[in-house]
């Protein structure tokens, strides 16, 4: 590994970093985007939208994915998309219409009970954890690539650094931070994309007959069932993606920044546009990874097939496009692991401790020291976990996060605005069911457990046979709400009840109050 | 100072008697509002059914038949078309949802007016 090319790459770093500072500084004159009550447009957040969710995981994952499982990769990527349908038909415009600050406070505008908003906040930490391992992951290879260190250093190294940021200057600037990674992020791949499509003559057909004798797997790897033999496997993993992102915390705190339903909508709007182009410009640079770099190469830079897109910008662009695409990537960690550390600190000091803790009564000074110490525990705990998960595809990773708040927080989400009689005991049960059965069956998984001894983390006979616990944990979790509702029923004959005020407001709007004051 | 303080006591009470305006009970059991809930019922989830579907039948077709796996152009087989497809999908709904929140948007201000909020 040349100088030159950690020079240029240092060089794009600070670059990427610098604009982040300006936009911060930019961003504090303008108000705080929580306390002004959202004043991003519908692009500038669809945008912000797209930098949250395209993380390095969708990235680096998806194109290794591709070029190492070919038509499979496709069970890692569409749910996405089709998530994002979930959000604008059932969830964005009642949580924009209920008008609150965190995803604790909009379960707690319904239910009015500390352990209520103790478990939301409980559930938004441990999932933000698990999406950040994902980010850690990617790093890390990134970083061992790059610089030929170590994973455990990098790893180490990284974390240390996306700290720095988030504690200095990442608080107020996120969304700015994800519109600038977003587009970065978008053009490098367009680059990349075009680049890679000359190389084949803009051939879109010619390229799949190349595919089939471009790797050892031959015509297969045109065919789905390369890496997924069990269809209920695949089945169970599109299911937690599609229901995922809808109770991702990060993302749905995205729709509280913006004025009203129509715009929180409109973002949508904006958001699929950029990830559904940017998903057929995957598929193509996967191809080419596959083709031009080779499946031995990529797996020899990690197994998990992480590296193939710095690699493939490297073979098409040289050092400089190497160098380009690796500090979007960095850019691209940072700036979503700062979005998940601010939403997960947020909900520690916000819930925890100022609305549990101190009842509401937390000066600024103390938020502002709890919100800080909450970022540093939980990138620690994040990068102690990490070290073990080296050999993981990072959009696998970040999948069983979304199966995580697939759930536990969908399932409460959806029936505190649409069910009538669900109540506090339904809300707790059902997100901890949902918590303890994903974990629990990931446990249990072949991912730990390979009768194969140094496969996986534990060797022996895994318990549940599917990867992605989806399809068994997202049922168990509406199971809970119900069965919990039930008991929580018959413990109290007659509770107030304010679903009316909950169904009319996440109908109408916020624009009730507006006309009334008038 | 006094007169000043008394002034928002006055605005406050006027602020407090308008929240109590909002009965929320009224609205949600009104004859309007019960209609728009139930049109964006049938709209929501008619569409939400058909999207789910639409995806989740990839993996089983994919996985479980070899019906996808016919050559349509060239190389390039059903299995590859089904999953671009489902991208071009989601741009349709979505554009479809807009048109139709629209028009929902229209009968919320109707609402409003008429029960005087």
């Amino acid at each position: 590994m040349g100088w030159d090319i950690i020079l240029l790459f240092v060089l794009m770093s600070i670059g990427v970093l610098f604009i982040t500072y300006y936009a911060s500084k930019k961003t504090k004159t303008a108000g705080s985007f929580y306390t002004a009550g959202g004043g991003l447009t519908a692009r500038q957040n669809g945008l912000a939208l797209a930098g949250d969710f395209m993380s390095a995981s969708t990235f680096l994952g998806l194109i290794g994915a591709f070029s190492l499982t070919g038509y499979d990769g496709f069970f890692l990527m569409y749910g996405a998309l089709v998530s994002f349908l979930v959000i604008l038909f059932l969830v964005a415009e009642p949580l924009r219409n209920l008008g609150k600050y965190t995803l604790g406070d909009m379960i707690t505008a319904r239910f009015k009970f500390k352990q209520v908003r103790g478990v939301t906040a409980f559930n938004t930490i441990i999932i933000s954890v698990f999406y950040m391992l994902a980010q850690l992951v990617a790093a890390g290879a990134l970083f061992k690539l790059l610089l030929g260190i170590p994973y455990n250093i990098s790893v180490l190294i990284v974390g240390v650094a996306m700290l720095a940021f988030v504690l200095f200057g990442g608080m107020t600037a996120t969304s700015w931070v994800q519109i600038i990674k977003a587009i970065l992020l978008v053009g490098g791949t367009f680059i990349m994309f075009v680049m890679v499509m000359w190389k084949f003559n803009f051939n879109f057909i010619g390229i799949f007959t190349d595919m089939k004798t471009a790797t050892p797997f031959g015509i297969d790897f045109l065919n789905p069932g390369l890496k997924y033999k069990n269809g209920w496997d695949a089945a169970s993993l599109t299911l937690g993606l599609i229901l995922g992102t809808a109770g991702l915390p990060h993302v749905l705190v995205r729709f509280l920044t913006v004025p009203n339903a129509q715009v929180a909508r409109k973002s949508v709007v904006w958001l699929m546009w950029i990830m559904g182009m940017f998903h057929i410009m995957v598929i193509f640079l996967g191809f080419g990874a596959a083709k031009l770099v080779g499946t031995s190469s990529i797996i020899e830079a990690n197994p998990a097939g992480n590296m193939a897109a710095p690699l493939l910008a490297k073979y098409i662009g040289g050092d400089f496009m190497f160098a380009f695409i690796s500090a979007v990537s960095f850019a691209t960690i940072l700036a979503v692991v700062a979005g998940i550390v601010v939403t997960g600190a947020t909900a520690f000091s916000h819930d925890f401790y100022n609305e549990i803790l101190k009842d509401g009564k937390a000066t600024e000074k103390q938020q502002m020291f709890m919100v800080r110490l909450a970022s540093i525990v939980i990138t620690a705990i994040a990068i102690a976990l990490s070290l073990f998960l080296q050999n993981f595809n990072v959009a696998f990773v970040a999948s069983i996060a979304l199966t995580l708040a697939a759930s536990s927080n969908l399932p409460v989400i959806l029936l505190t605005i649409f069910w009538r009689k669900f109540n506090k005991t339904g809300a707790i049960f059902g997100m901890l069911i949902g918590l303890i059965s994903t974990i629990g069956l990931v446990m249990v998984s072949p991912n730990v457990w390979n009768p194969e001894p140094g496969v996986a983390l534990f060797t022996g006979h895994p318990i549940f046979p599917l990867a992605s616990p989806g399809i068994l944990s997202i049922p168990l979790g509406f199971l809970g709400s119900y069965i919990g509702t039930l008991i929580g029923a018959r413990k109290t004959k007659h509770v107030e009840d304010n679903f009316s005020e909950i169904i009319v407001k996440s109908n109408i709007g916020n624009d009730v109050k507006g006309v009334v004051n008038h | 100072m006094e007169l000043v303080k008394e002034q928002r006591s006055v605005k406050k009470d006027i602020e407090q008697q308008d929240n109590k305006q909002i009965d929320y009970d009224k609205i949600s059991t009104s004859e309007d509002f019960k209609q728009l809930l139930l049109d964006k019922k049938k709209f929501i989830i008619s569409y939400t059914i058909f999207y789910l579907a639409y995806s989740l039948a990839l993996p089983f077709l994919a996985l479980f038949t070899n019906i996808l796996n016919v050559q349509v152009i060239g190389d390039i087989t059903l299995a590859w078309i089904y999953g671009i497809s489902i991208i071009f999908m989601s741009f349709g709904v979505c554009s479809v949802y807009v048109k139709k929140s629209a028009e929902f948007d229209e009968k919320v201000k109707q609402i409003i007016v008429k029960e005087g909020l």
